[in-house]
């Protein structure tokens, strides 16, 4: 259960981000990597080429516009289950939140 | 005055194990780390049987950082069959064919384990697959013979007759008939297999790691598949994650390691993966039992007739005893006079089988109990009068079962179970019971009693030496996987020897340390090694009272020992302690006082008790949850409560998993379909209820320190005690389950059948 090799990028903005897909032949972003890191390790997946999103501060952020609340796609569920502003906007988020894995988990 | 020292034994010490372990700093093999170590891996083969046709290992060899690609041919010491797997044994490599998903077929060595992996994938192997024995009962019919060599896929066949046999089911009121099965399960220790080896070519010592629970057996093993005296080979156990029974027979990892080590006079080591955990350790539990139990309209048990089938997987794996030791358990601590028992032990196109916690004791106790539930349903009477009626009574002690060797010599099991009944209060339950059901909840009641068979077979080996300042160390052959021996031995020990405990370092799975020894399996250790600790620990104080004799110019018959303290009889103002006594014999110039002893033992012990559970049923969901856990256990004389608790415990825990959780599914072709904890569910911390355990402290009449196996009591009753709980909260509709794990889907498959036609 050892992955096989792969090349690594970690772009800082979006756009580099979305220039890594397009220049590097079969990548895959990885993200918390809850899925796609076992499925490397038990040989499902064999990517050229990891994207690790995690540099993009862009999207880690949950923001308030107007009546509407913006929620980063890197926003890890732990952000979702205690910032007051989730609770507030949607609450029942706040509430499944909970019932997703375990906390450790869902800091990833 | 003789001042008496407070007894360890029987004290509820925390482990002395634990201060290591919790901070990480338990070395297991994995942590093992040889100067240019190589890493291995290995090819297993993806089909459950095949020939195979051909093996192109070329791009593999020539990948950066692979060693060596290794398979059977040419190497004729590598088509040998594996050493301690009578009658039929794989070779570590298969060349021919292969029997199971997961055989090794080839071997890759690499500078470390993602380059190994990496040229796994290389390896080009062509099969011609052939048709796969799935099921024991088809297999058995011999249509399709495994292999020619033993005509067969019966590998062992079991047959008891007691009083009339089979005859006796005539003179029955009532004869219920019921085909009942066990799934397969796998016993996931939390530390995979691994084993690590190095040649010292100078000293020709050949140093092996070994996550196993028996350094003495590994030794015999290694030295029988390289052809090597065992006194130049030395296995060491370290720290070892969970054994369960699954570390403790042949497999071929060992042996390739070893090879490896030896043939390239380099450093190898092999951690099997979570993977490799669920495709190459042996399982167990796979059972299906044709049952007849004769019963009279009183509910007084006649006669047992079961005739069953083990699936036993491609190969022996870890022995025959599990069918056997079904046979054994069939009539549980109950008196039946009449026993026709037929069993076998069948060859299929699966992972082989070993023993693994419990072994065949709940699966035959699943057997009994289960009969009982549906006597009882079937004559209107109550699933407590009936095993009240049947159980054995301290008067018919001791009491043959009716099985060979097997005499149940202590305790009370009736007053046990009538002490769980008030426990739990049964009427109260079943009032709670009627009331909850007026709301649509559901409640069951199970309820199950157990003996616990444990040793009753060769000896153990304690070695103990007397080190500078009154240090003890004590060496056994016992191999301990988490158990906390170090603790235990050392209460008994500092007992024994009247010393302090923190001056005894316990020494376990080490050859270099004992010449002899058995190991840790069959819940044993506390039995072997413990009475062999204070036997050593007698043998030691003589030889003690030898040395103060001449240290004091006294006679040796005049020196008396007491409270820790040698003296001349009518001189106790001139005593000498251990570490006085050590000091001054090391300065006569003597060696160093050290005993070595063994204890051993024909003589089974027969641990008892009785389990009762709640259940709590969502009808909609099939989801069952556990309200009360309660267990009223003898476990003979306890040296250490906290410890013996434990053991119930991760037992029961364990059981839980067997009986509603986790089943290893393999397809009609043989493939596994359950390889990750994603598919095969172990009970958690959510899924394990508070466990009650009261203590009922029967010491064995049969061994000197009335020790009695704990280690298997958990989980001989949990597959029974469930189903019966689970059926016992849809009695008003005549709920029977035959097949144990009983699994949300299977709950939810049986109760749509009852429903029969009503919902579309």
């Amino acid at each position: 259960m050892k992955p096989p090799a792969f090349d690594y990028v970690r772009p800082t903005t979006l756009s580099e981000a979305l220039e890594a897909l397009t220049t590097h032949a079969d990548a895959k972003l990885l993200a918390g990597g809850q899925s796609l890191i076992p499925m490397m390790n038990m040989r499902l997946a064999h990517p050229a080429t990891l994207v690790d999103l995690n540099g993009l501060s862009e999207l880690t952020e949950i923001r308030e516009d107007g009546n509407r609340l913006i929620v980063g796609a890197l926003v890890r569920h732990y952000q979702l289950e205690q910032d007051p502003r989730v609770r507030r906007f949607a609450p029942i988020v706040a509430k499944a939140e909970q019932l997703i894995a375990h906390p450790a988990i869902r800091t990833r | 005055m003789v001042v008496t020292e407070p007894r360890l034994v029987g004290q509820p010490l925390p482990r002395v194990e634990d201060l290591a372990l919790i901070q990480g700093q338990g070395q297991y093999v994995s942590d093992v780390h040889f100067d240019g170590q190589w890493a291995m891996a290995l090819v297993r083969s993806p089909h459950a049987h095949a020939k195979i046709l051909s093996i192109e290992v070329a791009a593999a060899k020539e990948l950066a950082g692979v060693k060596a690609v290794i398979t059977a041919d040419p190497f004729e010491e590598l088509k040998r069959p594996l050493p301690g797997m009578a009658p039929i044994a794989p070779p570590p490599l298969a060349y021919d064919r292969v029997f199971y998903v997961g055989q090794p077929v080839a071997l890759i060595l690499a500078d470390n384990r993602y380059v190994a992996e990496d040229a796994a994938e290389l390896v080009s192997v062509q099969y011609e697959a052939l048709p796969a024995l799935t099921d024991a009962i088809e297999a058995a019919a011999d249509t399709l013979v495994l292999h020619p060599e033993l005509g067969t896929n019966t590998l062992d066949r079991v047959q008891y007759e007691s009083g009339e046999g089979k005859r006796a089911l005539e003179n029955a009121d009532h004869v219920i008939r019921a085909t009942l099965r066990l799934g397969r399960v796998s016993a996931q220790p939390m530390e995979p297999r691994a084993v690590a080896a190095h040649y010292d070519a100078i000293e020709q010592q050949l140093i092996v790691y070994d996550a196993t629970q028996s350094v003495h057996r590994a030794q015999e093993r290694i030295a029988e598949f390289l052809n090597m005296p065992p006194e130049r080979i030395r296995v060491i156990a370290p720290e070892v994650g969970g054994g369960f029974g699954v570390k403790n027979g042949t497999y071929p990892e060992e042996a390739l390691v070893v090879w490896c080590a030896v043939h390239f006079n380099n450093p190898v080591k092999w951690a099997g993966d979570r993977f490799e955990e669920f495709l190459s350790t042996y399982q167990e539990r796979e059972q299906i039992h044709h049952v007849e139990l004769g019963v009279n309209h009183d509910g007084t048990l006649v006669a047992l007739v079961d005739t069953y089938f083990q699936d036993n997987g491609a190969f022996p794996g870890g022995g025959m005893i599990v069918c056997r030791t079904t046979a054994r358990n069939l009539p549980g601590p109950y008196r039946i006079p009449h026993l026709f028992i037929d069993g076998r032990a069948v060859l299929t196109n699966k992972v082989p089988q070993a023993p693994y916690r419990g072994a065949g004791r709940p699966q035959g106790h699943y057997i009994i109990e289960r009969m009982l539930d549906r006597a009882a349903d079937t004559l209107g009477m109550d699933r407590v009068a009936i095993r009240m009626k049947n159980l054995v009574r301290s008067d018919d002690l001791p009491y043959h079962s009716g099985i060979p060797d097997v005499v149940y010599d202590s305790g009370d099991f009736p007053r046990t179970f009538q002490d769980l009944l008030n426990l739990v209060d049964v009427d109260a339950c079943r009032a709670r019971q009627r009331e909850a059901l007026k709301n649509g909840v559901r409640l069951g009641l199970g309820l199950s009693n157990y003996v616990e068979v444990s040793a009753g077979f060769g000896f153990e080996g304690v070695k103990i030496e007397l080190g500078d300042r009154g240090r003890i160390r004590l060496s056994t052959g016992a191999t301990g996987q988490g158990q906390g021996h170090r603790t235990a031995l050392a209460q008994i020990a500092a007992d024994a020897l009247s010393i302090p405990i923190d001056r005894i370092e316990v020494v376990e799975g080490d050859t270099g340390s004992i010449a002899k020894g058995i190991g840790t399996f069959g819940s044993r250790t506390i039995i072997m090694a413990g009475n062999a600790t204070e036997k050593t620990s007698v043998g030691l104080i003589e030889k003690a009272k030898l040395a103060a004799a001449k240290l004091l110019e006294a006679h040796v018959e005049d020196i008396l020992f007491e409270a820790g303290q040698f003296h001349v009889k009518g001189v106790p103002s001139v005593a000498l302690d251990w570490a006085e006594l050590a000091e001054q014999w090391k300065r006569e110039g003597e060696p160093p006082l050290v005993h070595e002893d063994a204890f051993g033992s024909n003589t089974p012990t027969y641990g008892f008790g009785s389990h009762a559970m709640i259940v709590r049923v969502d009808e909609n969901t099939a989801g069952i949850q556990i309200e009360r856990y309660v267990i009223v256990h003898d476990g003979g004389s306890i040296v250490n409560p906290l410890l013996a608790n434990g053991q119930v415990i991760g037992g029961t825990v364990q059981g839980l998993g067997s009986a509603l959780y986790e089943e290893m599914i393999y397809n009609e072709d043989g493939q596994p379909l359950t390889t990750s904890f994603l598919d095969y569910r172990l009970p958690g911390a959510n899924e394990s209820p508070d466990i009650e355990i009261h203590h009922r402290d029967y010491p064995a009449p049969n061994n000197p320190k009335g020790y009695k196996g704990v280690g298997e009591a958990g989980i001989i009753p949990s597959q029974a005690i469930v189903l019966s709980a689970v059926e016992d909260a849809f009695r008003d509709r005549g709920l029977h389950l035959d097949f144990a794990p009983v699994t949300p889907t299977r709950l939810f498959q049986a109760l749509a059948a009852l429903k029969g036609g009503d919902e579309a």
